[in-house]
């Protein structure tokens, strides 16, 4: 049996590795993704406009003007005022900061809680596979937006109590994908050498097997992020989430639907910003799981 | 020096590792019916009662056909799994007694490479970078000395050291398998478990990664426990052969005298049905049949209702293991001792006849059941 090539021969190749591993990965991880550049990319713009609304917008969101009510655009109010004479623009503006709030501080929570309790779960085995799982289960029995209502209500209504009832029902979803995924990596064999040659848990869980789990839950979270914003919309709606006179897109879709006919910008312009948030997260989902696909 | 001389002869006599009667039973999960009539679960004998031994710088090589166990056997020997019954003996200490410094021990002494090259190694991990961590967390090497023994480690099995920044992506399966053995060799083990190291392999690769493990044996005195289904694999590199039928040993000894004179009939088909250059193939599949279900295996002989030279009394009665002339040994009836010497009282006086049949029956040659 000849040696077919020696690669020690092949200097070439082995400096164009190197070249390509000294060059900076942003660029390169972003060069020719557009899903991932237009997500991250309408995702700044919206916190820019957003967490900077006092640059653009002089007015209130909160301010009422009596004699002004339903006013069509002008220059001073570029959309108009709401029923209470308040300016959209602003409201819009001042309203994103809420749900960008709900979108990153209830997903991220539940992503990380989530994803740690699966893939201990199905790491560990035994009694804490069995506790946890089963508790899964008894959280999936329940209509998600049932059970966040029903938090809700008994907590009472309020930001931080909306908070609660999102990161109480949501982490099941991370649990069970990262328990799923985490038994499949623990049949791999570079999960198998770890434990072999001895890696502590934290070790194997953490630079082994959390590689193959992060991607499915990372864009689970972008499509559980948008999920939020719509329920923190809902409950608003409902009025037992953002609460009068606090400007949301949610609530501010469910007080213009009483002047649809003639005010219909009112429910129009939050909504195209809703959507838009939603896009920008879905966008965003796409790019990361290509990303992330290409790395495996 | 006589001291030395006495304690190396010693250590040639024991086995690196040993098992004796190991054994891994799962029990199946019953259905309610069968729970509350308390009728017992059924259980799956993935391995019953293996005893096998490797010597220091030998390779002992095990074959099966798939659900044969063999897997389960390294997975025990590796303690990845509790045996339901028996002992796993590192240098004759019992692995599961001696607590977390014998763990550490085994973690040490013990490694293993898997079948399947594209699992085998982190794909986020480079390839230095994987061997790096090997020598940190064992702390066997300082910091500093890191970078030269992780190209140290990937000279030994033959990989370029300037690849060390390659992901396992950029590597064919031969190189992952390369690093895998690297990885393996890293806190440089005694033993190296394989399980089906070549499997997934092209032929022209296998042919190069079997001699990287006799050039590292002979190199580093590495002794093997060598798991495959490829007999041509074994007769290369294997001194010892222990052949699973069913989670039991059914034969075992010297590699030379069991492929020139396999003993048991389900070797014998095993070795028949291997292509081999030069010799026709039979147009027949010498194994008669499928694996039968090992939750309820044959009774008797588990090979009886495959096997070409079956007779009414391995039907009945397990057999014992026995020596053979040519040294190997062999749990078969053909074989005089195998049958054991009170007999339950089901069984018909038939001695006579099966001992004729060991006699006048010799063991069909490998191309007999053509």
């Amino acid at each position: 049996m000849t040696t077919l090539v020696d690669p020690a021969q092949l200097g070439d190749v082995r400096g164009l590795s190197r070249a390509r591993w000294l060059r900076l990965p942003l660029p390169k991880v972003l060069r020719g993704r557009f899903s991932l550049v237009a997500g991250i990319v309408l995702l700044l713009a919206i916190a820019v406009l957003c967490i900077g609304a006092p640059l653009f917008t002089s007015a209130s969101p909160l301010d009422i003007d009596p004699l002004n009510p339903l006013a069509p655009p002008s220059p001073e109010h570029p959309l108009g005022t709401d029923a209470f004479g308040r300016d959209l623009w602003a409201r819009v503006l001042y309203g994103g900061r809420y749900d960008l709030a709900i979108a990153f501080g209830a997903t991220i929570v539940t992503l990380v809680v989530g994803t740690a309790l699966g893939m201990l779960a199905a790491y560990l085995g035994g009694w804490v596979e069995s506790v946890v799982m089963r508790v899964v289960d008894l959280f999936f029995a329940f209509p998600f937006i049932v059970l966040v209502i029903a938090i809700v209500a008994s907590l009472g209504p309020s930001l931080r109590n909306m908070f609660i009832a999102l990161w109480v029902a949501s982490w099941v979803g991370y649990a069970r994908i990262a328990h799923g995924q985490t038994l499949a990596a623990r049949r791999y064999g570079y999960v198998v050498a770890a434990n072999v040659l001895g890696y502590s848990t934290p070790r194997v869980l953490l630079r082994h097997v959390l590689p193959s789990v992060a991607p499915l839950v990372i864009v689970f979270a972008m499509v559980d992020a948008v999920g939020n914003v719509l329920l923190g919309a809902s409950l608003g709606f409902l009025g037992i989430g953002v609460r009068q006179p606090t400007p949301e897109w949610g609530s501010m879709i469910s007080e213009g639907q009483a002047y649809i006919l003639s005010n219909w910008q009112l429910s129009l312009v939050p909504g195209i910003a809703l959507v838009v948030l939603g896009v920008a997260f879905s966008l965003l989902g796409d790019g990361l799981a290509d990303v992330l696909r290409a790395e495996q | 020096m006589t001291a030395l001389a006495t304690e190396l002869a010693a250590t040639m006599r024991t086995p690196l590792l040993e098992t004796r009667g190991l054994s891994k039973h799962y029990a199946l999960q019953r259905s309610t019916r069968a729970w509350l009539r308390r009728e017992p679960g059924e259980v799956l004998r993935a391995v019953d009662d293996v005893s096998l031994a490797v010597l220091p710088g030998r390779t002992l090589g095990v074959v099966g056909e798939t659900g044969s166990g063999k897997s389960t056997l390294g997975r025990l020997v590796l303690r990845l799994e509790r045996p339901s019954a028996g002992q796993v003996l590192l240098d004759g200490q019992d692995v599961a007694s001696g607590g977390g410094a014998m763990s550490h021990r085994l973690r040490r002494d013990v490694q293993v490479v898997l079948q399947d090259p594209y699992t085998s190694l982190n794909p986020h991990e480079t390839v230095g970078g994987a061997l790096a961590e090997v020598l940190k967390v064992t702390g066997s090497v300082p910091a500093a000395g890191r970078p030269a023994r992780v190209a140290e480690l990937l000279d030994q099995v033959g990989f370029p050291s300037g690849w060390a920044g390659r992901k396992p992506g950029q590597l064919s399966g031969g190189g992952r398998q390369r690093v895998s053995i690297a990885r393996a060799l890293a806190v440089g083990p005694r033993l190296l478990v394989a399980d089906e190291p070549v499997s997934a392999l092209d032929v022209s690769v296998q042919a190069q990664v079997l001699n990287l493990f006799q050039r590292l044996q002979s190199e580093l005195g590495l002794a093997y426990l060598f798991i495959t289904h490829d007999l041509a694999v074994l007769e290369r590199i294997a001194d010892d052969v222990a052949v699973l039928y069913l989670g039991k040993v059914v034969e075992q000894g010297p590699a030379e005298a069991l492929f020139a004179s396999p003993a048991h009939p389900y070797t014998q088909a095993l070795l028949a049905a291997a292509p081999k250059l030069g010799r026709r193939r039979s147009t027949t599949s010498a194994v008669a049949g499928e694996l039968p279900n090992p939750i309820t295996p044959p009774s008797g002989c588990t090979f009886h209702p495959r096997c070409p030279a079956a007779m009414a009394v391995c039907r009945e009665v397990v057999p014992l293991t026995t020596t053979t002339a040519t040294g190997q040994r062999v749990a078969c009836h053909l074989y005089p001792g195998s049958t054991p010497g009170t007999e339950p009282p089901v069984r018909p006086p038939s001695t006579p006849a099966s001992g004729a049949a060991a006699v006048s029956h010799p063991a069909p040659s490998p191309g007999g059941t053509r």
